[in-house]
């Protein structure tokens, strides 16, 4: 089955000046279009259209297979994409990422549940989102506000020292591969 | 369902941990073993830690910029801000502040040394000890010179000290004090001025001070004939009261020049790097009483600008 995500806005301008393409399948074989500039926010995705030479010409007759990412996360990834390609780069927050305020758009966007939002952190990071990763990331830091060590344990599912001596006795006590 | 922080790959956790407030990353810290190693693995830097001994309210803190400290843990009266509780988890006592310094100091690294402030009604029998203390501020009325004395020997080679009490007493030859190189008081009082007499730092600044003309002429001798005040780069005096003092008479005591632009810059740009200070920039450009002094045996050039409620002496290097 493909599943056509929500038509990304592509700007006039855009069509005019940079009529490309891209069709992306997610590894649950959902099809995706993508444009240039949304796509180059992905250095993943932007190293292999380089490597394998893709233009204008053949961009849409050859699909990129993404077999890490299921079509609900890459649904999110380019309306991310899309959204903010033409956003002027940002200097990187080194050492304290909190230092920018998250744009409402974007918090909607992440409002989702917490398997979720794990699932497309995991994506980010492989598809190199460096934008979409310190938005996710402050997304789950965000978290963290006013709660104790006590509440921080359950948000983030953070075992207690005993839990974590009991996983690894249990895991020393298992029989190896020739037990 | 949780968001399994520690299944995230190190570096989406070093982002995330980035992402939060220090208080957040203090409280991560303390949800177990494995939270506080992924903790500090991210070496999460800091500019400044702060001990903070109020009359009331006492905590821990991270300077943030040149005049915020965000609270991280109070030790006392825990209903004032988010601040992690120590005393209501963990008890009271030295064992406890020791347990806490030793936590701050493998999750937070910062290339500062730590400060400390501290109220005279904390300067009692338990003084706090805390490791890795190099400026203090003491903040208060009055304070005898031997409690002072105490607090230094407790926290010797420190890198600047501000008083803020007006102190009571003598200073000894052997005195801590007198190997700081930077101070400040905010009550001078005749301790202050004492200090100043026997001053071999580089940087002082004494507010409400009770001198006279001769004093600083005096001072000023000193430092053209390489008698004293070898290492002095700023000395900043406001008189007590408003009491005013004659320029004209401290000028002409000491042979000077008036600025010339092909000497020096009209601008001395300063950071006294004394705690609670901040780097600010004086002219000696113009003004009446605004002169330049030269030291005779190596041609060190001072400026001084004399009013009549304060005086600015800084050495140009």
């Amino acid at each position: 089955m493909s599943v056509e995500p929500e038509v990304p806005i592509v700007q006039v301008e855009e069509v005019r000046e940079n009529p490309v393409l891209y069709k992306i399948i997610s590894s649950d074989n959902h099809v995706f279009t993508i444009s240039e500039h949304a796509v180059k926010l992905s250095k993943t995705l932007w190293d292999l259209i380089t490597n394998l030479g893709l233009t204008a010409e053949n961009a849409l007759d050859n699909p990129i297979p993404v077999e890490n990412v299921n079509g609900k996360n890459m649904e999110t990834i380019v309306q991310f994409c899309e959204r903010h390609k033409y956003d002027e780069e940002e200097p990187e927050y080194t050492n304290y990422i909190r230092e920018f305020v998250l744009p409402e758009w974007d918090r909607q966007l992440l409002s989702i549940d917490n398997e979720e939002l794990f699932q497309l952190i995991l994506a980010t990071n492989y598809l190199d989102i460096q934008k979409l990763m310190d938005y996710c990331c402050r997304v789950i830091g965000d978290m963290a506000k006013d709660k104790t060590p006590e509440e921080l344990r359950i948000i983030y599912g953070i075992p207690t020292d005993a839990e974590d001596d009991a996983l690894e006795r249990s895991a020393s006590d298992s029989p190896g591969p020739s037990g | 369902m949780p968001l399994k922080i520690l299944s995230l790959p190190f570096l989406v956790q070093e982002k995330v941990l980035k992402s939060m407030e220090y208080v957040d990353i203090f409280m991560m810290s303390l949800c177990s073993k494995r939270a506080k190693n992924c903790v500090i693995r991210v070496e999460v830097q800091i500019p400044k830690l702060w001990f903070i001994m109020s009359a009331k309210r006492s905590r821990v803190g991270i300077q943030v910029d040149e005049r915020r400290v965000w609270s991280l843990v109070e030790l006392e009266d825990c209903s004032r801000s988010r601040a992690y509780c120590l005393i209501n988890h963990l008890g009271d006592g030295r064992r406890i502040i020791k347990a806490l310094q030793e936590q701050l100091q493998v999750i937070f690294r910062s290339k500062e040394p730590h400060s400390l402030k501290l109220h005279v009604s904390k300067l009692n029998e338990n003084l706090p000890v805390f490791e890795n203390i190099k400026d203090i501020l003491v903040t208060g009325k009055k304070l005898e010179s031997d409690v002072l004395e105490r607090l230094l020997g407790t926290y010797p080679g420190l890198n600047s000290l501000a008083v803020d009490p007006l102190v009571n007493g003598n200073i000894l030859e052997t005195s801590h004090i007198l190997r700081i190189e930077r101070m400040s008081f905010l009550d001078c009082g005749p301790y202050g001025l004492e200090i100043l007499r026997r001053f071999t730092g580089r940087n002082l600044e004494l507010i409400d001070a009770p001198i006279r003309e001769n004093d600083i002429v005096d001072i000023i001798r000193k430092w053209i004939a390489n008698e004293a005040y070898q290492n002095l780069e700023t000395l900043i005096i406001h008189t007590k009261d408003r009491v005013k003092i004659n320029p004209q008479l401290i000028v002409n005591s000491f042979p000077t020049e008036r600025y010339n632009p092909a000497v020096r810059p009209p601008t001395f740009h300063y950071d006294s790097k004394i705690i609670d200070r901040y780097p600010d920039a004086m002219n000696f450009a113009s003004g009446d009483f605004c002169r330049d002094v030269i030291r005779g045996i190596d041609g060190k050039r001072a400026s001084i600008n004399c009013l009549t409620e304060s005086v600015f002496f800084v050495v140009w290097n």
